[in-house]
């Protein structure tokens, strides 16, 4: 890394934000190891949300899904999973807690924005106003298949549901007025429903809204309707500097000042004490994330195939895949990827750099965030949020409920040190953590 | 030993008459307020209770016209800071999707380590305007189905499924989770859950007599409430909890005053519950006479703020004297307090292969 001059940071005085993302189902989060809790235990949560507020991180998120993943046809057997329903879960640790923000997943398809609503704004009056909600849109007939009304959505219809829901939540949020309710009557596209709410307001007025979508569609729903954008770009700077001015351009087209919009992407981070001990730590989190079985599973999706009887430290199969897209309705990685092209690449790569089918695929899976010596990383994170990069960070513990210790213990007093993190909460709401104004439909 | 006579009492809003607000000590920002949620739960614990009950209505309610929350957030608020009484919300099954009340209702039950029960309860019709539905049919129906696809949900993963085996890298066994496919004509869900099997394996079903068909529909429930005062208790059967809106004497007015009172100003409905009126210790000599007649008494209160501190100083003492009480242990499930056994799983075939590790619980 080069540092840079003060001259080329846009935001000199920044400071990093953290939100710890609680995935629920993934391969990222190691399960084989003795350190590993359990992923569903109460306890496990407890440890982890209280270590985050130790930490002043903003916000404990939690990931949602609402069908167990599937290859051929059979229930995907590698990974963690199994995880409580968020809104639920938020609403105990808000029990347990007293200032940290408490973010759930939740799909505006498979949902209806009455109960929802309702929901998420009994969660924030408990929590004296933590409650965030990140919006999500994921819609397939194949995740239909668990609700009542099958859920169905077409592709390019989604979002557009999506702003009609927020709009509709945002309505129910605004009936009280200190004394009573207006009744909510919404007639729309998608929606045809009549109803008075019964939540009042809590401190922050409305939840705070994340929104985790990357399509231009998805970044213009996130620019004129959230506080927070949840992204994927947290490894590559470049990468995540132009996401971040993409979203800082769309939310000054949307008529909202520049700044107005929070860019939080997901990552991963390994602190160690030394380089050596950091470069050996890192190797060793990807090869517990990456197991044999579990390179061959994600090879044998891009091929289409059950690969399971490869030798995983054997080369790929020298064949094409047998299928053409990569099947986007069971939640597999790499989704509506042309599964002969990505084929090719790979096997170029491999070639490349003499790599067997395991080594490929870690590889491919190495830059999945930040590794480095808590000062290292201070530096570094500082200066991500500093150039404009992102507002901080979402970070994924690769080991539950042990996972954020060393960032909470090194790397938080290390950022404090340099005074890119703040040393209390700045209120009691997620809204002033943030640095948040007032919700949109409030202003 | 006696039978014990099981004590549930209900904590929405200001009480169960519609007038309760205006004698209430809680403006009505205080009767949303967790610290008020977190005093009925240290109360009940201390005083023996096996459960608090978390009546909801999407609708607005004429007792509480400040509002109210969600129950199940209501009931998950205090899993984490309670360690013995039993929450039990209600989780309306006409127009709610089945696999959400599942996923909820079992992460309740996770975090509060086996206390959690379900009140399954029909909607009044107006509550479809608020989801865009039409209005059900046969709502008694609807719940029996849902009730249905819900323990179905439940038993979608076996209690061992998470079997971390190092040695093949699986996570999980998916021999060992299931898909439900129910079907009623109506709607169908697919499964598994996307929770797994909770402590209890599933939480103990409540559901109102008056929302049960007939006879044959008694196995949806664990406990029925009654409104009927003749109401027995069936071995083998479900349990029997006896529904009652008390109306107590306080120091200052007896409770016929009180409740003439809160009459002429809002009179109440009747909701098929037995009512009482009287002193604290009248109804303490009741509830221990109906100890082995039925299994439980859940209370609703007129006004909680009065009432409540009449039952903490007169009827909780007098029925913990008279030992027909027994309060929960902290750690128990809310099944092993009420003697209902954890359910088999319906999917469960056979003796555990050999694992080489296990979630722990
Ligand atoms: C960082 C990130 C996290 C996400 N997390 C979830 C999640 O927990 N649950 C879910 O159903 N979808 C999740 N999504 C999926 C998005 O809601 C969306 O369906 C997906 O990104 C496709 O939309 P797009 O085409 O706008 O990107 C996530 C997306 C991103 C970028």
């Amino acid at each position: 890394m080069t540092t840079p001059s003060r001259d080329d940071l846009r935001f000199p005085d920044a400071v990093v934000h953290f939100g710890v993302f609680f995935q629920g189902v993934n391969h990222s989060t190691i399960w084989s190891d003795p350190r590993s809790g359990s992923q569903i235990a109460h306890s496990t949560f407890v440890q982890l949300v209280r270590t985050a507020e130790r930490g002043l991180f903003d916000a404990f998120f939690l990931g949602e899904g609402l069908r167990l993943r599937e290859q051929r046809g059979k229930i995907h057997d590698l990974d963690v999973v199994g995880r409580p329903d968020a809104l639920t879960e938020l609403a105990t640790l808000a029990g347990l807690t007293t200032h940290i923000g408490l973010v759930a997943t939740q799909n505006t398809t498979y949902n209806d924005p009455a109960d929802l609503a309702r929901r998420l704004a009994s969660l924030d009056v408990l929590s004296g106003g933590r409650a965030a909600w990140n919006v999500v849109t994921t819609d397939n007939a194949w995740t239909g298949e668990n609700f009542r009304r099958g859920g169905y959505l077409d592709h390019a219809d989604r979002y557009e549901r999506a702003a009609r829901f927020v709009r509709t939540a945002q309505r129910v949020w605004d009936s009280w007025d200190g004394r009573r309710f207006t009744p909510v009557d919404v007639q729309d596209a998608f929606f045809d429903v009549e109803f008075t709410p019964t939540v009042p307001r809590s401190p922050q007025q409305h939840p705070v809204l994340f929104q985790a979508g990357d399509s231009p569609a998805g970044r213009d729903f996130a620019t004129r309707t959230a506080d927070v954008v949840f992204s994927r770009h947290g490894t590559d700077h470049a990468d995540a500097l132009e996401f971040a001015d993409d979203i800082r351009r769309r939310t000054v087209a949307a008529g909202r000042p520049e700044g107005d919009v929070l860019v939080l992407p997901g990552t991963q981070i390994v602190v160690a004490d030394t380089e050596a001990e950091v470069e050996e730590k890192a190797r060793w989190v990807l090869e517990q994330q990456v197991t044999p079985a579990t390179a061959l599973s994600l090879v044998g999706q891009v091929w289409g195939e059950d690969l399971s009887h490869l030798d995983p430290d054997g080369p790929l199969p020298a064949h094409d895949p047998v299928i053409t897209d990569i099947d986007g309705t069971r939640g597999a990685h790499r989704a509506g990827a042309d599964a002969r092209v990505l084929a090719q690449r790979w096997r170029a790569v491999a070639e490349e750099g003499g790599f067997s089918l395991r080594e490929l695929v870690l590889h491919h899976s190495s830059e999945r965030g930040f590794a480095g010596t808590a000062s290292q990383l201070a530096d570094e994170l500082a200066h991500w949020v500093r150039s404009g990069a992102s507002d901080g960070f979402n970070i994924t513990p690769y080991l539950v409920p042990s996972g954020l210790d060393d960032i909470v213990d090194q790397l938080v007093p290390a950022l404090q040190d340099r005074g890119a993190y703040p040393r209390e909460y700045a209120g009691t709401t997620l809204r002033e953590h943030l640095g948040l104004r007032a919700p949109l439909t409030r202003r | 030993m006696t039978t014990p006579v099981h004590l549930f009492l209900d904590v929405d809003g200001g009480g169960w008459h519609p007038a309760a607000w205006r004698w209430s000590r809680s403006t009505p920002d205080e009767v949303f307020s967790p610290g008020r949620l977190r005093g009925f739960a240290v109360t009940a614990q201390a005083h023996g209770l096996t459960g608090l009950t978390f009546e909801d209505s999407p609708l607005p309610d004429p007792r509480n016209p400040a509002g109210h929350l969600d129950a199940v957030q209501r009931a998950a608020f205090l899993a984490g800071t309670t360690e013995a009484v039993g929450l039990l919300p209600v989780a309306a099954t006409t127009y709610s999707e089945p696999f959400h009340v599942a996923a909820q209702i079992a992460s309740l039950d996770h975090s509060s380590a086996g206390r959690a029960g379900w009140i399954a309860t029909t909607s009044p019709a107006a509550a479809a305007r608020g989801v865009g539905l039409p209005v059900a049919q046969d709502p008694a129906g609807e719940l029996a189905d849902v009730v249905h696809a819900v323990r179905a949900l439940w038993d979608s993963w076996e209690d061992d499924a998470v079997v971390r085996d190092v040695a093949t890298g699986r996570y999980v066994d998916r021999d060992r989770l299931h898909h439900v496919d129910v079907d009623t004509g109506r709607w169908s869900v697919k499964g598994p859950l996307t929770v797994p099997r909770s402590p209890q394996g599933h939480a103990v079903v409540v559901v109102q007599e008056d929302d049960l068909r007939h006879r044959a529909d008694r196995s949806t429930a664990d406990v029925v409430l009654s409104g009927d005062a003749g109401a027995r208790r069936s071995p083998g059967g479900p349990l029997v909890v006896l529904d009652v809106e008390v109306v107590l004497d306080t120091d200052a007015h007896p409770a016929v005053d009180r409740l003439a009172a809160l009459e002429a100003r809002a009179p109440a409905p009747d909701r098929g519950r037995i009512r009482w009126a009287g002193s604290g210790q009248a109804l303490a000599a009741w509830l221990a006479d109906l100890a082995g007649v039925v299994d439980g008494v859940r209370l609703h209160a007129a006004v909680l703020d009065e009432d409540l501190s009449t039952l903490l100083r007169t009827t909780f003492p007098a029925l913990r004297a008279a030992r027909v009480l027994q309060p929960p242990l902290p750690g128990a499930t809310l099944r092993t307090t009420l003697g209902l056994e954890r359910p088999a799983n319906r999917y469960a075939t056979g003796p555990a292969l050999v694992r080489t590790g296990g979630d722990p619980r």
